[in-house]
């Protein structure tokens, strides 16, 4: 009801057939960036959250949308950021953990658990560079964007990370 | 491809961009946004469920917050449900006037305030332009000189510090610092609390076959929060997942139903309370101070409370719900 009472309320001015074409609009402009937003939800909080996410966080964009400064950043760093906050607090407010895959291209089914444990059980922001770079698909930039820290943190914190990889890899094998 | 001497960068790299490569390939569409009412999104009703190709080896029922526990080095629980993974409140955690007090966390300066202080910070990202926030309870620091904190930096008008262990003196609530020392993040305590079988665990014919068992198994879990404290994912020597289901009925007798469900690696422990009673004690404690921070751990079947010290007033709060409380202070009593 909140929610639903602070949409009305940011757009007290428009008509309803305003609405719709703002609406429309609104949609179209999200569509190209809907399966990035999917890919680092599901990476987040797991497969079962993953639309429950997506959605919230367009309402959220679409909430805040005036709020958008293409100074600060691109439309799709805006949304990702926004996914991932949303994401953020659902993984806190269920209390689950995210799902863990496996790595299907490991060389054998021993590689894939060992590197899909070894992901797990990185520091929390390690494993989430990882996964904004290696499994959503982003770009250095964009991960910056997500993380909310400059492009040389992601390069340092993805090179702790693989360090970190290796180590755990090379414990396990040797 | 990984050999007897580990892993090269290069090997890493490929084998990384390649498994990501494959995960986005198996995932489903993205929802189909429409509007319901005007005001808000609706997502495709998809079967997210089949989620293609990605073995989804366990959603953990509870959480594992905090994620980074302080003492990595700490053993895993034992099957008996790790009852002394931090203290209770019987006294050892309680800080007094003037006692020497030991603390890990970040320190943060808070746009709009002059006062550092210790605390856990948000796991995840932070959107851009926002500020630095604590998460959770806060500890005042006194005597500390920001400029030579390690990665001391500027978010937008507030200032955080990377990782640290701190020592100092407690005095009128406020810790006064005499030695801060960067502190490594530690890893997530992801062990399996039961001895292998002598035959080893058993490993699931392939991926699928693990992931149709594993939710089944979720879903009998769920279906019994009286009996079962959650579900989880935790890793064997070697690397191989083990479910760990915590239960507060016979383990023995548990884990035979449990393995006509799930037949592979599956690991028992007996935890003191249930589902339920977690959830009711969570809800109460929530409720009862925003002092605190509150979550369940379903892995030694307590409800961990995160608070910045342990006063007498607070070990007066506390003390009535038991010991299905398990304390976790930011700023212990230093021992010796």
């Amino acid at each position: 009801m909140e929610a639903i009472a602070a949409k009305r309320g940011s757009a007290p001015d428009l008509a309803e057939s305003e609405l719709t074409e703002a609406r429309d609009a609104f949609t179209e402009e999200v569509r190209p960036h809907l399966d990035l937003m999917a890919r680092l939800a599901a990476r987040m909080a797991g497969a079962t959250e993953r639309d429950d996410i997506v959605q919230e966080a367009l309402s959220r964009a679409w909430l805040h949308r005036k709020t958008f400064d293409p100074s600060r950043g691109t439309f799709r760093s805006w949304l990702l950021a926004i996914t991932a906050n949303e994401a953020r607090k659902r993984g806190r407010r269920r209390l689950r953990l995210p799902a863990l895959t496996l790595l299907r291209s490991a060389p054998s089914l021993d590689d894939a658990l060992d590197v899909a444990s070894a992901i797990a059980v990185l520091p929390p922001r390690q494993r989430l560079a990882i996964d904004c770079v290696y499994f959503v698909g982003l770009s250095l930039a964009e991960t910056a964007e997500v993380m909310g820290c400059a492009i040389g943190t992601v390069k340092a914190t993805l090179s702790d990370a693989r360090a970190r990889l290796r180590k755990e890899l090379g414990d396990r094998n040797g | 491809m990984a050999n007897k001497h580990g892993w090269s960068e290069n090997e890493l790299d490929r084998t990384l961009h390649d498994a990501g490569r494959a995960w986005r390939e198996a995932q489903p569409p993205a929802p189909e946004p429409t509007w319901r009412d005007g005001t808000r999104w609706r997502h495709s009703t998809g079967g997210l469920g089949a989620a293609a190709g990605v073995a989804i080896l366990l959603v953990a029922l509870a959480s594992s917050l905090p994620p980074t526990l302080p003492g990595t080095d700490r053993p895993s629980p034992p099957v008996s449900g790790a009852a002394d993974a931090t203290p209770s409140p019987d006294g050892q955690v309680v800080l007094g006037d003037g006692d020497r007090a030991v603390g890990e966390g970040y320190i943060v300066l808070e746009a709009g305030t002059t006062t550092p202080v210790l605390c856990d910070l948000e796991v995840g990202p932070l959107p851009a332009g926002a500020q630095i926030t604590c998460s959770g309870p806060r500890v005042p620091l006194s005597g500390v000189e920001l400029s030579e904190l390690p990665e001391w930096s500027d978010v937008n008008g507030s200032w955080r510090s990377s990782r640290v262990e701190i020592v100092g003196s407690w005095r009128d609530g406020e810790l006064f610092v005499d030695l801060v020392r960067p502190e490594a993040e530690p890893l997530i305590d992801n062990r399996v609390p039961c001895e292998a079988p002598a035959e080893g665990w058993t490993r699931a014919a392939d991926a699928d076959a693990a992931e149709s068992a594993s939710r089944r198994l979720s879903e009998e879990v769920e279906r019994h929060p009286s009996t079962y404290s959650g579900a989880w994912t935790a890793f064997a020597r070697g690397g191989q997942p083990v479910v760990v289901v915590g239960t507060v009925d016979d383990v023995n007798a548990t884990r035979e139903r449990l393995n006509t469900i799930y037949p592979y690696a599956l690991c028992v422990v007996s935890v003191p309370y249930s589902r339920v009673d977690l959830v009711s004690a969570a809800d109460d404690l929530s409720a009862a101070s925003e002092d605190w921070r509150v979550a369940i751990d379903a892995s030694v079947g307590r409800v961990r409370v995160r608070i910045g010290v342990v006063d007498e007033a607070a070990k007066r709060a506390i003390e009535p719900y038991g010991s299905i409380v398990l304390l976790d202070p930011l700023v212990l009593p230093l021992e010796g």
